[in-house]
């Protein structure tokens, strides 16, 4: 993960959690995914530390086993070049001991600025969702939006009485809102409740700066995950970038590893091009199968991928289009998959 | 004058051995005799001519597992398929992209090129076959290494430089049955054999080698090559001049695996390492790589072949000018094969050039710091997507 330095929301007593100000995360939408900046991930989802983004869920590594601080992460690039440590490196050739029921089971993929995330954390407030950027400014905010939630929740935890709130209505009020015209200049402000108590309290969300290109089989084992979310991707408009679009024919193989089977890929964009192109991929692909509309329409996490980031609402302000697709994970229907 | 140093050498499971330096390559038989070659006026006799890239130096090369096709890569995208019984081409295409290594398919019908670029495609290897390429699959990154296992239903292994080793069916090749997760530097180079039918092993430029479960990608085993090699650094045996090596970080302890191929004859692998004058074989036993044996020869070594119970070893360059030696059995130990290093070496001549020859270290390639790089190579492997298109 990125190393996000912040002011801890517990030990501004006085004034309590504060939110992390948009304006001041602002960073330009296009990273490419070829080159290596540098970036802090595992060697396999094993030596992954979760305790970091969830406090609540993982005892921290250090506890579990020694070998864990001992091991050597790669660098992308390596920070202190090729001069390591003689011998002994890397992970112990024994996995370390599972202890932890716990696991992150949906993943937002270019999470932008976390709206979906915040979202859903009450729908679902017993699921990890992690949400995966690659722009460090934007994971900067997100994480510290979601240690102020957090903050706010423990206060209001500590104050008896407090109301909690209703997350259908709090969604059907949001999408209403939507219709209104765009208040001014000002900034407009993502959902979670800083007033009221909601189920999950937000420690089940958390966010990572990632390649997820390159590295997701280093953070999630094989058919790990049960929702995947791609909303509002770059669409790279250029044909030589097409291979560094998020949902493309290699790509898809290595979503597929991560997802178990009858688990759920949610694609939005505004740009029909990108959606026409991303479907004819997923269409091929053999290891995903279209959801019929009238059954994404009854799944209660659509309206969040429509409306809840900010792009989507960017989109519905300037009354734009916006398309839909979601797909499931099946098995493999080639015959030959027998060993 | 010196000559070229040969960089690859390939056995075929007929007994052909391959030999390549720069755009050229000579075949021998299993007794060291040239059967053919691109360079066919320098050898004499009755040799078959191979056609010559013209497209670059051989990067990689390739027998199927009958030994009846053999294709090579070239550093400007060519793409050459030759039988043989005469070493006549039988396709030469240009791929999209630059391909690093190749691989035929078990079956032998299908060739499939590992790219700079990440992606795996495949191309029919028959004449009639059509002429365009189609993805296989693809990693975001370069890919550096792939081979095929033994199963029944066999694995395409493919190997990149951001320490992945992935484990896809074949030819479904979309279905990932597993990564070998482990690794902390890029990958060089995979072997599986039919006596290890759950595993792969992988060599990288962390100094290890590594043994896989290829269906749950578990890590087995990891040999920390410094283990047996440190003491050649000591006694200098160990080659790090830059004369040697295009490689800014030349003074560097380094134990980068070059290949790995297995020994069907005697159940073991054999590895070598850059700039370390030995070959390691380890025998495998009880699932699990043994106490190698090894054996060392005159220089640093830039490739290995397996000929059936025998070894044949290539050089880097070196100021006696030698090319290859060749290891033979002695009951279960390697020494050195002096009559057949003799005939290759009186048969195998390679081109010659004005200064000694620089091989470019695995490092080069491998290491993600670009800017340690020579000036106007910064941004190569770097894929900005500059040379797609």
């Amino acid at each position: 993960m990125a190393e996000v330095k912040k002011e801890n929301p517990t030990t501004t007593e006085q004034e309590g959690p504060k939110l992390p100000q948009k304006r001041f995360f602002r960073q330009r939408a296009h990273v490419n995914i070829f080159n290596d900046v540098p970036l802090d991930y595992p060697i396999n989802p094993d030596e992954e530390d979760w305790s970091k983004l969830y406090p609540t869920y993982f005892r921290p590594h250090a506890d579990k086993h020694q070998a864990a601080s001992d091991a050597k992460r790669p660098h992308s690039p390596s920070v202190d070049g090729p001069t390591v440590a003689p011998a002994k490196r890397g992970p112990a050739a024994t996995a370390p001991v599972e202890d932890s029921l716990a696991k992150v089971e949906f993943a937002d993929i270019g999470c932008g600025y976390g709206g979906l995330l915040v979202a859903l954390a009450p729908l679902y407030p017993t699921t990890l969702m992690v949400g995966m950027e690659i722009r460090t400014k934007l994971v900067d905010y997100l994480q510290q939006r979601i240690e102020a939630l957090r903050g706010f929740q423990r206060n209001l935890l500590a104050q008896p009485g407090t109301e909690w709130v209703d997350v259908n209505v709090k969604l059907a009020q949001e999408v209403a809102a939507l219709s209104q015209p765009l208040a001014g200049t000002k900034e407009s402000h993502d959902t979670g409740e800083t007033e009221r108590l909601v189920p999950g309290h937000y420690e089940n969300i958390a966010a990572m700066r990632i390649n997820c290109q390159k590295y997701l089989p280093n953070f999630f084992k094989k058919g790990q995950l049960s929702k995947m979310f791609v909303l509002f991707a770059d669409p790279h408009f250029k044909r030589r970038k097409h291979k560094a679009r998020i949902i493309s024919q290699t790509m898809l193989a290595e979503y597929a590893y991560v997802m178990k089977t009858g688990g759920i890929i949610y694609m939005i964009t505004d740009v029909e091009d990108l959606y026409n192109w991303s479907l004819s991929h997923l269409d091929d692909f053999p290891l995903f199968e279209r959801i019929p509309n009238d059954e994404i329409l009854a799944d209660p996490v659509t309206p969040f991928v429509i409306n809840s980031t900010e792009e989507g609402k960017k989109v519905a302000r300037n009354n734009g289009k916006k398309y839909l697709a979601c797909y499931r994970r099946i098995e493999d229907p080639d015959s030959s998959e027998a060993v | 004058m010196p000559h070229l140093p040969i960089t690859i050498v390939e056995a075929s499971s007929k007994g052909a051995v391959v030999f390549t330096f720069g755009p050229e390559f000579h075949v021998t038989d299993r007794e060291g005799k040239v059967i053919a070659s691109t360079i066919v006026d320098e050898q004499g006799g009755p040799v078959a001519k191979a056609e010559r890239s013209c497209k670059g130096g051989i990067r990689a090369a390739a027998f199927s597992r009958d030994g009846t096709q053999f294709a090579t890569c070239t550093v400007d995208k060519g793409v050459y398929i030759y039988e043989t019984e005469n070493w006549t081409t039988v396709r030469s295409l240009y791929s999209e992209k630059r391909c690093n290594d190749l691989a035929f398919d078990p079956s032998g019908e299908l060739l499939v090129t590992a790219d700079k670029f990440g992606d795996a495609n495949w191309v029919g290897t028959s004449p009639g076959a059509s002429e365009k390429s189609e993805v296989l699959l693809g990693h975001v990154s370069n890919l550096c290494a792939i081979g095929f296992s033994f199963n029944k239903a066999p694995y395409l292994l493919t190997c990149d430089r951001d320490e992945k080793l992935r484990v896809s069916k074949y030819p479904n090749g979309y279905n990932i049955q597993s990564f070998g997760l482990g690794h902390t530097e890029f990958l060089t180079t995979v072997a599986c054999a039919p006596f290890a039918l759950d595993y792969a092993i992988t060599g990288s430029g962390d100094d290890t080698m590594r043994l896989w479960n290829m269906h749950s990608g578990q890590l087995v085993q990891t040999v920390e090559l410094g283990e047996y090699l440190a003491k050649y650094y000591e006694s200098g045996a160990a080659v790090c001049t830059e004369n040697t090596y295009e490689d800014r970080t030349a003074a560097k302890k380094r134990y980068g695996v070059l290949r790995i191929r297995a020994v069907d004859a005697i159940e073991a692998f054999v590895a070598v390492v850059e700039r370390i004058p030995v070959v390691l074989v380890f025998p495998f036993r009880e699932d699990k790589l043994d106490e190698p044996q090894v054996i060392d020869i005159a220089h640093p070594p830039t490739d290995v072949a397996v000929l059936g119970d025998r070894l044949i070893v290539s050089y880097a360059p070196n100021a006696s000018g030698e090319l290859v030696v060749a290891l033979k059995l002695d009951g279960s130990k390697y020494v050195a094969d002096d009559e057949l290093t003799a005939t290759l070496s009186a048969n195998v001549t390679t081109t010659k050039v004005e200064d000694m020859p620089k091989v470019q270290s695995i490092y080069v390639w491998g290491n993600k710091m670009y800017l340690e790089r020579p000036k106007g190579e910064e941004g190569h492997g770097n894929e900005d997507g500059d040379d797609q298109d």
